[in-house]
């Protein structure tokens, strides 16, 4: 699954926040906490199993099927607002 | 009573200063002249929007305008009466302090002229103001000058404005300013280009059409292609504007009729070097009436994934705080400071039967914590109540 940040959208890190902004639409999004470290991997890696791997790695005491619900969970609410673009057929 | 501030000398001058640079940028008068002589008719209504000192209006009085109404929220206004007087234009010249989405006029213009286009065709405001403009001051069927503007971009070699950028990355003193540089990658700079600097031939990547809406983005993406092995240090940018059907008027660094208005500068982090036939694809994407925008650049050579990549924003080089960020949020409950208290006062005393000295005592009054007298109370009477009250 390939996961990109859309062509509109710019973000950068503000105190422990990273800020998202869609020119096209002019909505402002922010990300704290684990949320965050998921954007900053997407930007990284592009891929959804590298990210889960990723995270699992990082996260070793949280239980990996949680970590990927709410990674997936992330990513929906963020392509729902086209601020990513998933581009595979297959539900993330 | 309180005096504005911008009334006093020194910062007038200033003004005028800028306003001299206009007036002896002959390409750019000559292009104005001819377009209105193109355009406005005997008896036409013409509205200019930021006027300044008056000169395309002039030139619309000579052309035979019934009425020009000049705009401008500077403290130009009273000047450019008296100049438009002693031009023998004081019946057809109406001039208006103040913004032009905030002034409503007796009737609909013919001709809009407008000179707000900045440097790359939109950092000057025209878009919001013409647009505006368009819709509550112009007849329907009326004509925009400019009627529209292209975007003009090239890969550039740019070592001097380059240094400007890099000086972030040394240090002051002895003192680590680096933070700022990632400000300084994402900002652009205002600057002349010299022809040699050009790395190919120039490309429109977006254009602006000032005759109808759009949305709030424009964006484009343009393939150019190396003519020489160089130093790619940024992205170089300029605007070409038709005022008319027969007259452009651009700030290229390449035109023979280039205007005295500096273009801007990208940059990409790193600097790369390019070589010859290398193709170059550049994307940008702006908001015009934000000022914001993004670019982004590949550098291709034969192979279809880019050898290098950059990507960057004008967002990423705001001077952004988070406190004020946080003011910007949906749930955030603002409460008024000391200060917006006082200005409510102002707003509220500003009845329609109260003086100005009243009102000014009866602020310096209710707030004494914040004045030292009332002379500094009605400088904050002046500041707030001038840009919305009105005589009768």
């Amino acid at each position: 699954m390939k996961i990109e940040i859309s062509e509109d959208v710019v973000w950068r890190d503000l105190e422990g926040e990273v800020v998202i902004l869609d020119l096209a639409t002019q909505h402002y999004f922010g990300l704290t906490g684990a949320g965050n470290e998921m954007w900053h991997l997407i930007a990284e890696h592009g891929s959804s199993d590298k990210i889960i791997d990723d995270l699992v790695a990082r996260y070793e005491d949280v239980d990996p099927r949680k970590l990927e619900r709410d990674f997936e969970k992330l990513v929906r609410e963020l392509a729902g607002k086209g601020m990513l673009k998933i581009s595979s057929d297959e539900p993330v | 009573m309180g005096m504005p501030a911008y009334g006093v000398g020194v910062v007038l001058s200033r003004i005028l200063d800028e306003h001299r640079e206009f007036l002896i940028d002959q390409p750019r008068l000559s292009a104005f002249r001819r377009a209105i002589d193109e355009v406005v008719k005997p008896d036409d209504v013409v509205v200019d929007l930021g006027s300044g000192t008056g000169i395309l209006g002039l030139m619309a009085c000579r052309a035979g305008a019934a009425r020009v109404y000049a705009l401008d929220e500077s403290g130009l206004t009273q000047l450019e009466r008296e100049i438009f007087a002693s031009n023998g234009f004081a019946d057809r010249a109406i001039c208006v302090k103040g913004l032009s989405t905030w002034i409503s006029l007796p009737e609909l213009a013919d001709v809009v002229i407008c000179d707000l286009i900045g440097r790359f065709g939109f950092d000057g405001g025209i878009v919001e103001y013409s647009a505006d403009a368009r819709r509550r001051l112009l007849k329907p069927g009326g004509t925009m000058i400019p009627s529209r503007i292209d975007l003009c971009v090239a890969p550039v070699e740019a070592p001097k404005i380059w240094d400007e950028v890099d000086f972030w990355r040394r240090s002051a003193e002895g003192f680590n300013l680096e933070r700022a540089y990632l400000i300084a990658v994402n900002t652009g700079h205002p600057t002349k280009f010299q022809p040699q600097q050009i790395l190919s031939e120039p490309a429109v990547i977006a254009t602006i059409d000032l005759t109808r809406d759009f949305g709030t983005a424009l964006s484009g993406k343009v393939t150019s292609i190396i003519r020489r092995g160089a130093t790619l240090h940024g992205i170089g940018a300029w605007f070409t504007a038709e005022l008319s059907p027969s007259v452009r008027m651009t700030n290229s660094p390449l035109s023979e009729d280039t205007i005295n208005r500096r273009g801007v500068f990208f940059p990409l982090d790193p600097p790369t070097r390019v070589e010859a036939d290398e193709r170059v694809q550049i994307g940008m994407t702006i908001v015009p009436n934000e000022n914001l925008m993004s670019w982004t650049v590949k550098i291709l050579n034969n192979g279809s994934s880019p050898r290098a990549q950059f990507a960057h924003s004008t967002f990423r080089g705001m001077l952004l705080c988070p406190e004020d960020l946080r003011k910007a949020k949906p749930d955030f409950v603002p409460r008024l400071t000391s200060r917006g208290e006082a200005r409510r006062s102002v707003v509220n005393l500003c009845d329609g039967r109260r003086s100005l000295a009243a009102i000014e005592k009866e602020v310096y009054k209710r707030h004494p914590n914040l004045f030292a007298s009332l002379a500094e109370a009605a400088a904050f009477v002046a500041e707030v109540m001038i840009p919305y009250a009105y005589e009768d």
